[in-house]
């Protein structure tokens, strides 16, 4: 099995990668990867429903991310916050909920036409986190619908996800839709 | 005892007879002195066999039988007569009698004859009544029974039920064999497993998938077992016998569906939640920002939040589907 940095460094754009990891490293999944995308040269759009942008943003400066290349698609700070953050940040897009597909696929398409013509990466966070909000059928539906695009865009795709806690029925269709399958270790997030 | 209904215009004949029938047989008489009379008791009565002489003033006894006939009676009938002409003879048989005797000389010889014949017909009729009953309850079952040959697969039998379910007609099963009934990719494997369950154990029961005419896919349950050649059949054969369990496969993976639903928005969200409570408690022992934490737990309590309306959903899908659920249990599980 390829490792990120192994798919990274050999990329071919419009590939879609499907990452797990284990349940107690989960949360510091997402700075581990961003933090090795945004080194490879990629702009990061992330589709957040795990954590609130303000959250992502705090720890990526710790771990010495650059943040100017980082773009957040947040569809929970102002769905479970109730209220959005005092300072404007231009790399930031609110949705009002998790569920709300269709207003995190406009703002998907708006951040990729801003992004016009540079290596991006679009960051899902998390599959698990999205189960919660959507049924398993407009998920897939979902899931399809960014994979295709990204693919025609030449974009390259991340969807995280915590391993073992997907049914195999789901987890055969959602491998279905990548082009690669990574099982991410604890040893390999920092 | 065999309750029998002799017609004869003479009443010495009728009393003879009697003496002679019952000594021969296990025989019940009643008598008639004419068929107008016979068809009466006949309306009125339940008989085993009519024993009817051929001249009778009035109604002679082919007449009696033709009448007796058309009113769709199949009960055996044996013409009793003096006059022994061979048209008489080919019209009783033609017309639907069982026997034919003809009066003689010798009383004993001619009664031990009759007696005879008329035990022939009434076991001959009630061996056709009892094929009959079979053959009606076989080809009326609602579940599909098919016989076919165990060495070829070729179909040799198929009921109402089975070619309906298949789509196919009594003229299809001539050129049908097992193979077409399965689907391409199905077939060796089902025909393995059906085999060699039927050279170990002589049976076969399990879930099939088939297919019809129309090529459509469909479920059964069926059992299979093999029919040792006998004195009749030289060929060993397959007898089947199955019902269409498609709705309970698509019922069933319905089920599947839902729980597997339920499992991917209700158990694993409140494991991840759990989890993520955890990590959080690690995070407070290491001087933790209040803000981050603050936000942290905000979310995982709407994530907890939507995890109780994810499971409100699928209670509501249960009991709206049962419709046993009183309104107050229903009220409870689908309360926020």
């Amino acid at each position: 099995m390829r490792s990120l940095d192994e798919i990274l460094a050999g990329v071919d754009a419009g590939l879609i990668v499907l990452a797990e990891t284990s349940a107690e490293g989960f949360q510091d999944l997402n700075p581990g990867v961003v933090r090795r995308v945004t080194e490879a040269g990629y702009n990061a759009v992330i589709i957040t429903i795990n954590n609130p942008s303000p959250i992502l943003k705090k720890a990526y400066e710790k771990s010495g991310i650059d943040t100017e290349r980082v773009y957040y698609i947040d569809a929970i700070t102002r769905y479970a916050l109730g209220t959005l953050p005092e300072n404007d940040d231009p790399n930031t897009c609110y949705v009002s909920q998790p569920g709300n597909l269709t207003d995190i696929g406009i703002e998907l398409n708006k951040s990729l036409a801003a992004l016009d013509g540079k290596k991006v990466c679009v960051i899902i966070d998390s599959i698990n986190t999205m189960l919660i909000y959507v049924p398993t059928e407009t998920l897939v539906k979902f899931i399809h619908f960014v994979s295709n695009k990204l693919r025609l865009l030449q974009c390259l795709g991340i969807y995280l996800s915590t391993g073992g806690s997907i049914d195999p029925m789901l987890s055969s269709q959602l491998r279905s839709f990548s082009d690669v399958y990574i099982e991410v270790k604890k040893e390999d997030k920092s | 005892m065999i309750k029998v209904l002799m017609v004869d215009e003479e009443p010495e004949i009728l009393s003879i007879a009697e003496i002679y029938l019952k000594k021969y047989g296990d025989f019940e008489i009643v008598t008639s002195l004419s068929a107008e009379e016979a068809l009466e008791l006949i309306k009125e009565n339940h008989f085993d066999a009519i024993i009817s002489d051929y001249e009778m003033p009035g109604m002679d006894g082919l007449e009696f039988l033709k009448i007796i006939r058309k009113e769709n009676s199949l009960i055996p009938f044996v013409l009793y007569s003096g006059k022994g002409r061979e048209g008489i003879i080919i019209e009783a048989f033609r017309s639907g009698a069982d026997g034919y005797v003809q009066k003689g000389n010798n009383p004993s010889a001619n009664f031990a004859e009759l007696c005879h014949q008329v035990e022939i017909a009434v076991s001959r009729r009630k061996a056709e009544m009892e094929l009959r009953t079979k053959e009606y309850a076989i080809e009326n079952s609602i579940n599909g029974l098919a016989i076919a040959d165990y060495e070829s697969g070729k179909l040799l039998y198929a009921n109402r039920a089975a070619l309906d379910m298949f789509g196919y007609s009594g003229e299809d099963l001539r050129s049908l064999s097992n193979a077409d009934l399965f689907t391409d990719d199905s077939y060796h494997g089902m025909k393995k497993t059906i085999m060699a369950s039927l050279d170990e154990k002589n049976y076969f029961i399990g879930r099939l998938s088939v297919k019809r005419k129309d090529g459509s896919e469909f479920f059964i349950s069926a059992s299979v077992t093999t029919l040792p050649p006998d004195e009749l059949v030289s060929k060993k054969l397959i007898f089947i016998s199955f019902i269409d369990i498609t709705d309970v496969i698509r019922a069933e993976e319905e089920f599947l569906e839902f729980i597997l639903e339920a499992a991917r928005r209700i158990k694993e969200p409140v494991s991840l939640i759990g989890k993520s409570l955890e990590n959080l408690v690690d995070e407070i022992m290491n001087e933790p920002d209040p803000e981050i934490l603050r936000m942290k737990l905000m979310v995982l309590a709407k994530n907890a939040g939507q995890v109780v309306d994810n499971l409100n959903e699928l209670n509501l899908a249960v009991t709206k589907v049962h419709g046993t659920i009183s309104d107050e249990n229903r009220n409870f599980l689908v309360k926020r």
